[in-house]
Parts: structure tokens; sequence; C-alpha cells
């Protein structure tokens, strides 16, 4: 299994999105609404991307495997 | 009274948990490999523990609230980085260990000087990072100092039981290594997880009803508190997203991150720890709901102090012994990863620094030397922490950015063709000496960017000027520092 096999597209994008949606992708996450459970958004918005980070990693994962 | 009960639970919960540490490994024979690395054994469980006590530190457990309490929506970037990291970690850790596991390295100035052929460059890297860890120590020895005196109430001498707690990690790094650090850190995250679900959970509900209420509250208080400031300004989104950024190289560039990356069993638990830890990390938005709630408790701390809000909220309005548990969980967040900083700092100096001058000498007593160097490190910074605090404090911003300068280095080795040795070197210090720049000239941001960032683009500048003007500051010799130089009976 060589390193370049497992730096297919599926896993750059699975890997891609998350990191964006974390970094880049809070400039549009930047609010206070819509406010869910009292949580401003932003706040709400970070705990998604912390929960599906494991999904998309699990995901790139399977990917490199095949 | 309060304060004996109080310092019983602390002294009860360190020792407990260390006294489990060193029985854990009691069996276990210490070689460098296992002293260091845990013999690359750790499956995912202990890799998760062992990885989640080196990133939730007394530092997330005090700052992160701190940082709530005093700036609000910024303190958010470190439930964005922690992600940010381990998918770094996914796709850069397999690779790095699989090379470590190859050319049995044990720090990551070995994975310098083995992809550069270059041992210089080797030493340069261990040296920068025994300067960091040492920093990054002094960080968690302040935690401990707050801890200790809040669950004192004001009463007690810090200095004697501040140096008491740090006689006790080293005593323990010294007879337990990395394996022992993790198990401490097995103790160490359930009790900080309760510590965490106590101070998020049960005191918004006691003081606000629900944490629902308590953003209303804050709403109505604070009301630019829960959203980033526009663009360019200081905390605002661009100064967000490049500290996200630099932050993100934290756990392959940091020596004990990469000494962690060695220990792992093999490549697939390094990528299951990187999808666990995140649930994990969760559990910060917490310490943030306990930072808001010491804002709207206990307003008015300035300065140094709101690194202490929401463990003053637990002194002022609950008994010593929750006071006690809260504060003992506290100082294992701290100790814990001062173990892994000390290790990791000991087994550079042993092996890149010490080992360069007399090879033989370190390779017949290299357990030995590596001990002795823990202890030497660890006397280092407990001397420049009791000595000269204040500047270490403005220094602390050099290592924080200074550690991710290392990741051009990692990055680039993984390229067939790579750059020489001299340009790394040349990147390495042109960064650092911008840092150092810019902190003492007080320039956290550049145009709203983290000088992180910034320093780590003039760093791939230079690696990229210096190679394309074909600059070789010394030959290229050919070495393989794991299998000629260190070979710890395996080869």
């Amino acid at each position: 299994m060589s390193s370049a096999k497992r730096f297919n597209i599926v896993t750059i994008l699975f890997t891609g999105i998350p990191l964006f949606a974390v970094s880049f992708g809070i400039c549009f996450a930047n609010r206070d609404e819509p406010i869910l459970f009292g949580f401003p958004f932003l706040l709400s918005y970070l705990i998604f991307w912390a929960g599906m980070t494991p999904v998309c990693l699990w995901l790139a994962d399977r990917s490199a495997r095949r | 009274m309060n304060s004996i009960i109080a310092f019983a639970i602390v002294t009860a919960i360190i020792l407990g948990s260390m006294g489990f540490g060193v029985l854990a490994v009691r069996r276990i024979k210490m070689t460098p490999q296992e002293l260091v690395v845990g013999n690359r054994s750790f499956a995912t469980i202990l890799l998760c523990v062992l990885f989640a006590g080196e990133v939730v530190t007394s530092f997330t457990f005090l700052g992160a609230a701190g940082y709530a309490y005093s700036r609000g929506a910024p303190a958010f970037y470190i439930l964005a980085y922690f992600p940010a990291t381990l998918i770094v970690l996914f796709l850069l850790g397999p690779t790095i260990w699989r090379r470590g596991r190859e050319s049995n390295f044990l720090t990551n100035a070995d994975y310098f000087a083995s992809m550069y052929q270059s041992r210089v460059l080797g030493l340069l890297v261990a040296i920068c990072g025994v300067f960091f860890l040492v920093l990054y120590l002094t960080v968690q020895l302040t935690g401990i100092q707050i801890l200790l005196e809040i669950a004192g109430y004001g009463s007690v001498q810090i200095g004697s039981t501040g140096t008491i707690a740090f006689v006790l990690i080293v005593i323990f790094v010294f007879f337990s290594g990395l394996r022992g650090v993790a198990w401490v850190s097995m103790v160490k995250d359930v009790l900080v997880l309760g510590a965490i679900l106590f101070a998020g959970i049960v005191i918004p509900v006691h003081f606000f009803g629900s944490p629902v209420n308590l953003f209303a509250k804050l709403r109505e208080a604070h009301p630019d508190w829960l959203t980033l400031r526009s663009n360019l300004l200081p905390n605002g989104t661009v100064w967000f997203v490049s500290t996200v950024l630099v932050n993100a190289v934290g756990l392959v560039c940091w020596p004990h991150g990469v000494a962690a990356i060695y220990s792992a069993r093999d490549e697939a638990s390094i990528r299951r720890n990187a999808m666990l830890l995140p649930f994990y990390l969760m559990i910060l938005v917490l310490v943030f709901l306990a930072g808001f709630s010491a804002l709207l408790l206990m307003p008015g701390l300035k300065g140094d102090d709101v690194d202490q809000s929401f463990m003053r909220v637990v002194q002022t309005h609950y008994p010593a012994w929750v006071l006690g548990g809260v504060a003992g969980a506290g100082c294992l967040a701290a100790l814990v990863p001062g173990s892994a900083l000390i290790l990791a700092a000991g087994s550079l100096i042993a092996k890149n620094i010490v080992g360069i001058f007399s090879k033989s000498f370190v390779e017949r007593h290299q357990t030995a030397v590596t001990r002795v160097s823990v202890i030497a490190v660890a006397l280092f910074a407990f001397v420049s922490w009791a000595t000269a605090r204040s500047t270490l404090v403005s220094m602390l911003l050099v290592a924080a950015s200074g550690a991710a300068q290392f990741f051009p280095g990692m990055l680039l080795a993984f390229f067939d063709r790579r750059p020489s040795a001299s340009s790394i070197a040349a990147g390495l210090i042109g960064s650092l000496l911008f840092l150092c720049w810019t902190t003492a000239v007080k320039l956290p941001v550049i145009a709203g960017v983290n000088v992180g960032l910034v320093a780590m683009a003039l760093n791939f500048a230079v690696v990229g000027l210096v190679n394309l003007a074909g600059l070789t500051l010394y030959s290229r010799r050919k070495l393989t520092i794991g299998k000629t130089l260190y070979t710890d009976g395996r080869e």
C-alpha cells in the first residue's frame, strides 16, 4: 500500500471539506442567528463540524482502503 | 479547614494516579524505545488517551475558559483547531510513523536528520525543540500554581507546593516513561471529563436554570460576545482563520506530538485515533459555558486573573471537596502533558544533542542519558520559571508559533525531490528570527493575520529561494540515523 495511492481524489475531498469548514468556512458562519438551543450559530456550526470530522475521516479512510 | 480538605483531595488524586501509572508499567524493561516511544506498541485506545492527554492541557482547562471570559467568541478557535489538527494527523501521521519505524527514529530531530541527510539540521531542530518544550512546560507549571493557589483559599505558601508537585512529575517520568504517561492520562481523562461536566453543566444549571438561559443572559449583558468581530480587527475572522491554520499543524510538529505518533502500533491506529478524538474534544464546549458563566457571576477580573475565572466561582460557591476534585483534575491536566514534554525534551538532548558529540557513549547508556537529560530539562525549566516568569510569558508566543515552523520541513520531506538541508535550516532560522522580532515589538497580528502564519509563509519562501539559488552550506553526506547510529538492539 503505497502512500501515493492513499491520496486519491476522494481522500482529498473528505479531508479537505472539514478542514475548509473549520478554517475559512467560519467567515460564512460568523453569525449569532439562527439560534439553536440557545447556542449562537457560530458555536453550533463548530460543534457540528467537530462531529462531522470523524465521519468524513472514516469515509476518507474507507475510500483509500478500496 | 477548607484548604486542608481541598489539598488532601488534590494530593490524593495526584499521588493515586501517578502510583497507578508506575504500577501499570512495573514489569516492563526500560529501553530507550520503551521510555520515549512506548516501544511503538500503543493500540488505538491507549493512543487516544495519550493524544487527548497531550492536547487537553491545563491551558485548555483554564485558558479556554479564561479566553471565553475575557474575549468571547475568539475562544471558539480552540474548538475549530482540534478537528483541523486531527485531519492533518490523519493525512501525515501514518507516513511519519512508517518512516520512524523503518529507520528507528525516537525524536522529530531524527526525522529531519535522516530525511535531509544532515545531522547538523537535526541538532538545530533539537535545540529549537528543547527551547519550545521548556517554555511550554512553564505554562503547565503556572497552571499548577494557579490551581494550588485556589485550592489553598489564599492561605498556603505556593512556592513550596509548586516545588513538590514538580519533583513528583520528574520522579514519575524517570520511572514510568511514555507508557506510564499514557496510563495516567486515562485516569486524567476521566477526572477532567467529570470536572468539565460539572463546570459546564452543573454551574450553568445551578445559577441560570439551563445553558439556554445562560446564553440569553449573556446576549443581554454582552451583545457582541458570541460572534467574531469583522475581518481585519484584532481577534476578527482573519485572525481566527489564520490561528486555526497555524495551530492545525501542531500535532505533527511539536516534538511530543511526533513522539506520540511514533508510539503507535500501526498506521491504522493513528487513523482510528484521528477519527475518534474529535468526539472527546467536543467537551470543550462545556469549558466555554463555564467561562461564560463565570463572566456573569464574577465580572471584573482583569489580566492573568481571567484564567482563574471559573475556578473562582467553584471556590466561592461550592464546598471544599468539589474544589479539591476540580483542582486535582486540573493538576493532572498539567502533569500529564508536562511529563510528555519533559520526556520529549530529554530524548532530544540525549539523542540529538549529546549523541552528536559522543556517539558510542550515548549508544551504550542511552536510557541513562535520557533519564539524566530529563532531570536536567526539568531543573532548567523550573529554575527559569521561578526566576524569570514575566520574560517567559512573552517568549511563549514565540514558542507557540515557533513549533509550527517545523512544518515546512516535515511536509517537504514527503516528496521524492527534497529541498537541501541548508534551505530547511535557513527557513527555520529566518522564521524564528521574524517571530522574535514581532514579539519584541509586540505585534501579534499583521493585517489581521496571526504572525505564526506569516512566519510560515516566510519560512516556505526562504526554503524556495535558498534552493533556487543552489546554496549548500555544507556537503551532503549519506547517513541513516536509525540503523547505523542507534540500533537499540533491534537491527
